[in-house]
């Protein structure tokens, strides 16, 4: 062998030798740098989920405190959350102005009361003139009724007599009727005939005619005599009486702020209770509604707290909420509560009122609220740490897969959009044609993945 | 007369340069595709893209070309050698499969050969006929009978796929058989006189005599396994099991700078083999020509 055919052999032998070295140093690289993920199965379950909220006690039924509007306010004693005792002065309306206000209203009364007595007057007098009226209307009837009967009655004496008249010739027609046996005669006896039946049915006629001119001449004068009545009646009885009321509320008024100036303005508590809200200030005059609003201390409370819209797609009125209330001397209260009342506000926020029958709770203490739903029971339901969502807003999970390649089996990853069919803060319950309750979801990465990547599978 | 002679002697001399002019130029012609796969392989990719933008953009323009990069580079070695498993793994596929049917070809067809050459029974020449039409059948006429047969043996998509009808090859057989023909029958004769047992003669004899046309078969059986195409296509389905001859078609048209490369590795192990065994093959190429 020569020394460069050995040279040749000691080289070739380095290549491979090399290609060795190479091909463990390849795969170190390459496998180093593959990404390390932790893939799960998905599961077959339900999801849990747990609405939370910090609810606030607050007084359940409010009263209000009323006095007149348009008062000017001389001084406040209580403030909002304070606990006042039957009795206790509220606020106090400036005297001065309230006398002026009372003058104001006195005055206005007595106007309305001297226009009052006139109208009354005017009314009286009225009601004489109609009175009257009527009497004459009435006169009309008679005096109209009395001729359609005098009317009537010469009608059915002219119809008697034509009806006479016609019975007297017909019997002598028949008595006379054998020795006239025709000619000029027999004819102008048939031609007298005719003109008395007609003459009785002229006078059947005339007396129809004078019963209907009755009926019709008498309702005319029903009606004049029930004008009569009713004329000015309606106009002056209607603004009598809203004088009267008028005048009766007035006096009601006057009485309520003689007596609020009886007690120099004071306005005390008619029982005792907590003030909740205050719509007067000191200076401003009182407006409509009430100045105070209070609860009774010993009511209602209600616990009210604020969900999100997602919550609210799990919650329904008469859930049960287990609550826990920190008391101001350091113990609390566990108690389990029912969901009474939920409403949109108009500000979107959705709030949820929970009525408690428990005394020791006081107003304006917060109450944590906890609830469990259990969902259905979902095919496909993953971590959410799964899930990814793009720049659309669609949502996708990495799918390890095995693919056969130059490298042997090996984990690549898949992007399979999902979509979400319910999920709470850890798993999300998901719906895709692409994955099956066999697929390796992708939890977990030690790099970001991309569509079609190689991966280290850790089991 | 001297100036006859001088100016013979100068146009000879002439002839010469132009002679050598002539075979240097061919010889750059013939091995024009290995220089520029090497002067490809130095290219870095934005110099690739940029010459393949033509293709790329339109498909209607034909590639530029320079054959010496304007920023050469040994990116794709380092890729190929430091990042590139995919072609280690192949590469040791390659070299796997040739040397597991180099080895059974010879271990097969060297005795095959012997018997042909060196003993007369009854049939030989059939034997032989069938031998040389078998060589002589293309892969595409025998693919599927060998596919249903080793489907029959559950040998498919494995590496014994590919090995063993190539380590059943009759070509080295052919090839070897020349080489034992070119021995002559005396020295056998003279061998069996002295008491030399068959065995005997087969190894002192046979195979030294038959050195060159062994090789020959040695060399042209790898060139033929290591650059095998169909065989593996058709029969490995896992492609951690192909050779490397499946690697460039697994390359994509953006990577040709690395396609370059590992054309270029491929390359090394047959010339490495062809400089250790080009001797023994010229001879048997040789011997099989003249004495067959």
């Amino acid at each position: 062998m020569t020394k460069s055919k050995r040279l040749t052999i000691i080289s070739f032998g380095i290549f491979l030798g090399f290609m060795a070295v190479c091909t463990i140093i390849a795969k170190g690289i390459y496998t180093s740098g593959l990404p390390q993920v932790r893939a799960y199965e998905p599961k077959r379950t339900s999801l849990t989920h747990e609405i939370t909220a910090t609810g606030t006690i607050r007084q359940g039924t409010e009263y209000g405190i009323y006095v007149e509007s348009g008062l000017r306010v001389a001084s406040i004693s209580v403030r909002m959350g304070d606990v006042f005792e039957e009795g206790v002065s509220l606020f106090q309306i400036d005297i001065d102005d309230l006398k002026d206000i009372i003058e104001e209203k006195e005055l206005a009364f007595m106007k309305l009361n001297s226009q009052q007595k006139e109208n009354l007057r005017d009314a009286s007098r009225a009601l004489k003139e109609q009175q009257a009226e009527v009497a004459r209307a009435k006169e009309d009837y008679e005096k109209n009724r009395e001729e359609a009967d005098i009317l009537i009655q010469r009608s059915k004496q002219a119809l008697e007599i034509a009806k006479e008249e016609l019975r007297i010739y017909e019997q002598y027609l028949a008595s006379t009727q054998e020795s006239v046996s025709g000619g000029d005669q027999h004819l102008s006896r048939q031609e007298k005939l005719i003109r008395l039946k007609q003459n009785v049915n002229a006078c059947a006629q005339d007396l129809e005619d004078a019963g209907r001119l009755k009926d019709t001449n008498l309702l005319a004068s029903d009606r004049l005599v029930e004008d009569a009545k009713n004329a000015g009646k309606s106009t002056y009885s209607s603004v009598i009486e809203i004088n009267a009321l008028e005048l009766e509320y007035q006096q009601k008024q006057i009485e309520e702020l003689k007596e609020l100036l009886t007690a120099e303005g004071w306005v005390y508590a008619a029982v005792p209770g907590r003030l909740t809200s205050s719509r007067i200030a000191v200076g401003e005059r009182t407006q409509d509604g009430a100045s105070l609003l209070y609860a009774l201390d010993n009511g209602e409370r209600i616990v009210e707290a604020v969900f999100s819209w997602d919550q609210v797609k799990y919650l329904s009125i008469g859930d049960r909420f287990n609550m826990k209330v920190q008391l101001q001397n350091g113990s609390s209260i566990r108690e389990d509560v029912t969901l009474n009342y939920m409403e949109v506000r108009t500000d979107g926020e959705v709030v949820g009122e929970i009525i408690l029958e428990i005394e020791e709770i006081a107003i304006g203490q917060t109450a944590q609220l906890s609830c469990n739903k259990q969902t259905d029971v979902y095919e496909t339901c993953i971590n959410k740490a799964a899930l990814y969502s793009n720049q659309y807003g669609n949502y996708y999970v990495y799918v390890a897969e095995e693919q056969d390649g130059i490298l042997g089996t090996e984990w690549k990853v898949r992007t399979v959009f999902v979509t979400i069919l319910d999920q709470n803060d850890r798993v999300a319950a998901i719906e895709s044609a692409g994955i099956t309750v066999e697929s390796k979801i992708v939890m977990s990465s030690t790099k970001e993945l991309k569509e079609g990547d190689t991966v280290r599978l850790l089991e | 007369m001297m100036r006859q002679v001088n100016r013979y002697i100068i146009g000879k001399k002439c002839m010469r340069i132009l002679q050598l002019f002539i075979i240097v130029g061919l010889g750059i012609f013939i091995c024009m595709p290995v220089l520029i796969l090497f002067f490809g392989s130095l290219a870095d990719e934005i110099e690739w893209i940029d010459r393949m933008k033509p293709m790329i953009r339109n498909g209607l323009d034909y590639i530029k070309w320079k054959w010496i990069p304007d920023y050469p580079t040994l990116t794709h070695y380092k890729e190929l050698f430091f990042y590139a498993p995919q072609f280690m793994t192949l590469f040791w596929n390659s070299i796997k499969i040739a040397a597991c049917i180099l080895s059974g070809q010879l271990l097969i067809g060297i005795p095959s050969a012997w018997a042909f050459a060196a003993y007369n029974f009854k049939g030989k020449s059939l034997l032989f006929s069938v031998y040389v039409i078998l060589m002589l059948l293309p892969f595409q006429v025998t693919m599927l009978s060998k596919y249903l047969l080793l489907n029959s043996l559950n040998l498919l998509n494995t590496h014994a796929a590919v090995i063993l009808p190539a380590v059943f090859s009759t070509f080295p057989v052919f090839i070897i058989y020349r080489g034992f023909r070119g021995i002559p029958k005396e020295l056998y004769e003279v061998a069996r006189i002295d008491g030399a047992g068959e065995w005997l003669i087969f190894v002192r004899i046979g195979l030294p005599l038959a050195q060159g046309s062994i090789m020959s078969a040695f060399i042209l059986g790898f060139l033929e396994c290591w650059n095998m195409i169909e065989e593996p296509l058709a029969f490995l389905k896992n492609m951690s099991l192909w050779p490397l001859s499946l690697y460039l078609p697994e390359i994509g048209v953006t990577q040709a700078g690395r396609a370059c490369a590992a054309s270029i590795l491929t390359l090394v192990v047959s010339l490495f083999l062809f400089a250790i065994f080009r001797d023994s093959l010229e001879k048997g190429i040789v011997s099989s020509a003249l004495k067959g």
